[in-house]
């Protein structure tokens, strides 16, 4: 008897500290948010998700999103790698396949998860409409308009390689005829000036 | 490795040296499906068995070899209409038999057949947060007389119970905690069974040590606490109700959306109105699925 009051206290009190432990995750936060340490893989997409810490019941996640059709279903199995430590879905993304960011965003809604942001991984050219800096990625052929990040090249027309942050909300709220808003998360190369 | 680390590895490796069963009120699959139109089942086998006599707190001379085994097996099952809403059903098959003292004299009783089935409807508040998510729970269910009465121990009571609660549980990468309050009223049946109202706390607490991303595989271990309180009552066999706390290790594994789960409880307090059989040791294992 006296052994299981023991096993009790322990365990409470096994619980409290485990959870002081994990008092970091704050800090965590603000760094997985500016993206300083996600690296994208080129043909993947990163989606950092607030609730994924339990992969069997993300399961829901996973097995809407394996579902879409521009994954690459051999890699991780069926096209998606739910990291639980780091919160992030990775999703093989096939070649020459468009991202489709909002039905990605609308999927793991409906799973239950809330996707606060996405990185993408992009080869592409520097175009300019208007007062718009497009990034125009030269696998599929997906337009992205630049809003704020990291100084890009001076002048368009240049062969880049980018890795993009997109806002969940920014997702959510973007418009099918209308390139997303992406911030540069950083520049992987810039070739020279072809125009 | 820090300290703190080392001393929660430690702390894993004493709870699952020592020592619950799942509950029957409990909410099926707590975290799971959560998604919208997300179904699951799972099948799970408690076995108890006890020829420790009680009187109130104390344990008693038993001449006449009083004992009980009940045996049941559950099949629950849970749909998810969206992430706030879920059916929860849960019916059982029960083999039962014991030796009681009817007018003093040891009379020997089985039972066996499908149970009185239970039906939930929870309603649920999720949260997400960066490394964490949980959530808030509230179940009313309904107890259903599908249990038959006809045995000598019967596996129903023959009457329609209600009762609600009320959960909490929140996840972390490597971390489990669930909570839950419950109060079931049970109304008087059939053959001169009526039991009292029943009020329950249970807690489970663990660490998930070991998940395979790329496999989608793990397995956690937990602690149960489980606490009763039965009013006094009567059924075929005599008294009815008294007080408990169990507790016991949880060992849960699972891939992909199979899980297994296997739990020993041990009774670390009793008291029991007038004099009954201690429920004993539960033994509960149990594979579910989720689509």
């Amino acid at each position: 008897m006296r052994f299981i009051t023991l096993f009790v206290a322990v365990l409470l009190a096994a619980s409290v500290g485990y959870a002081q432990t994990h008092s970091h995750t704050d800090s965590e936060k603000s760094r997985a948010e500016e993206g300083v340490d996600v690296v994208v893989e080129p043909h993947q997409a990163v989606v950092q998700v607030n609730g994924v810490v339990c992969s069997f019941c993300a399961y829901g996640a996973e097995k809407s999103l394996a579902k879409l059709d521009c994954l690459d279903a051999e890699q991780f199995g069926n096209g998606v790698l739910i990291d639980i430590n780091t919160h992030r879905i990775t999703l093989a993304m096939a070649p020459g396949e468009q991202i489709p960011l909002q039905d990605i965003h609308r999927r793991i809604k409906k799973a239950g998860y809330d996707p606060v942001a996405f990185y993408l991984r992009v080869s592409g050219s520097l175009e300019r409409s208007g007062t718009k800096l497009l990034l125009r990625d030269a696998d599929n052929g997906q337009v992205y308009s630049i809003v704020g990040g990291s100084a890009a090249p001076s002048g368009t027309g240049k062969s880049v390689e980018v890795q993009l942050y997109v806002d969940g909300e920014t997702v959510a709220i973007a418009r099918d005829d209308e390139p997303v808003s992406v911030v540069v998360d950083r520049w992987i190369s810039a070739a020279a000036d072809n125009g | 490795m820090d300290r703190a680390r080392l001393w929660v590895v430690l702390m894993a490796m004493l709870i699952f040296g020592v020592s619950e069963t799942a509950r029957a009120h409990q909410p099926v699959m707590d975290m799971a499906p959560r998604w919208e139109d997300g179904w699951g089942f799972q099948v799970r086998n408690e076995y108890r068995s006890s020829d420790k006599l009680l009187s109130g707190d104390d344990k008693a001379s038993n001449p006449f070899d009083r004992r009980r085994t009940v045996n049941t097996t559950w099949l629950e099952g849970v749909y998810t209409f969206k992430r706030e809403l879920r059916l929860t059903a849960k019916i059982p098959w029960i083999e039962q038999s014991r030796v009681t003292v009817l007018n003093g004299i040891p009379v020997r009783q089985k039972g066996s057949g499908l149970g009185d089935s239970i039906l939930g409807l929870q309603l649920k508040h999720y949260y997400n947060k960066e490394g964490s998510t949980g959530n808030f729970g509230l179940t009313p269910s309904v107890r259903f007389p599908t249990g038959s009465t006809s045995d000598s121990y019967p596996v129903g009571d023959g009457s329609w119970d209600v009762g609600v609660s009320a959960s909490f549980s929140a996840e972390m990468a490597d971390l489990y905690q669930f909570y839950d309050v419950f109060y079931w009223h049970n109304t008087k049946g059939k053959k001169g069974i009526n039991r009292g109202d029943e009020l329950g706390f249970d807690a489970n607490v663990g660490i998930h040590p070991y998940h395979n991303n790329r496999y989608n595989m793990g397995i956690f271990l937990m602690g149960d606490l489980s606490a009763r309180y039965e009013g006094r009552g009567t059924d075929t066999g005599g008294t009815t109700g008294g007080k408990r706390i169990s507790l016991g290790p949880v060992l849960v594994g699972y891939w992909n959306n199979v899980m297994l789960r296997a739990e020993v409880k041990f009774p670390v307090y009793e008291d029991v109105s007038g004099t009954q059989v201690s429920r004993g040791i539960d033994f509960n294992i149990g594979i579910g699925v989720t689509f």
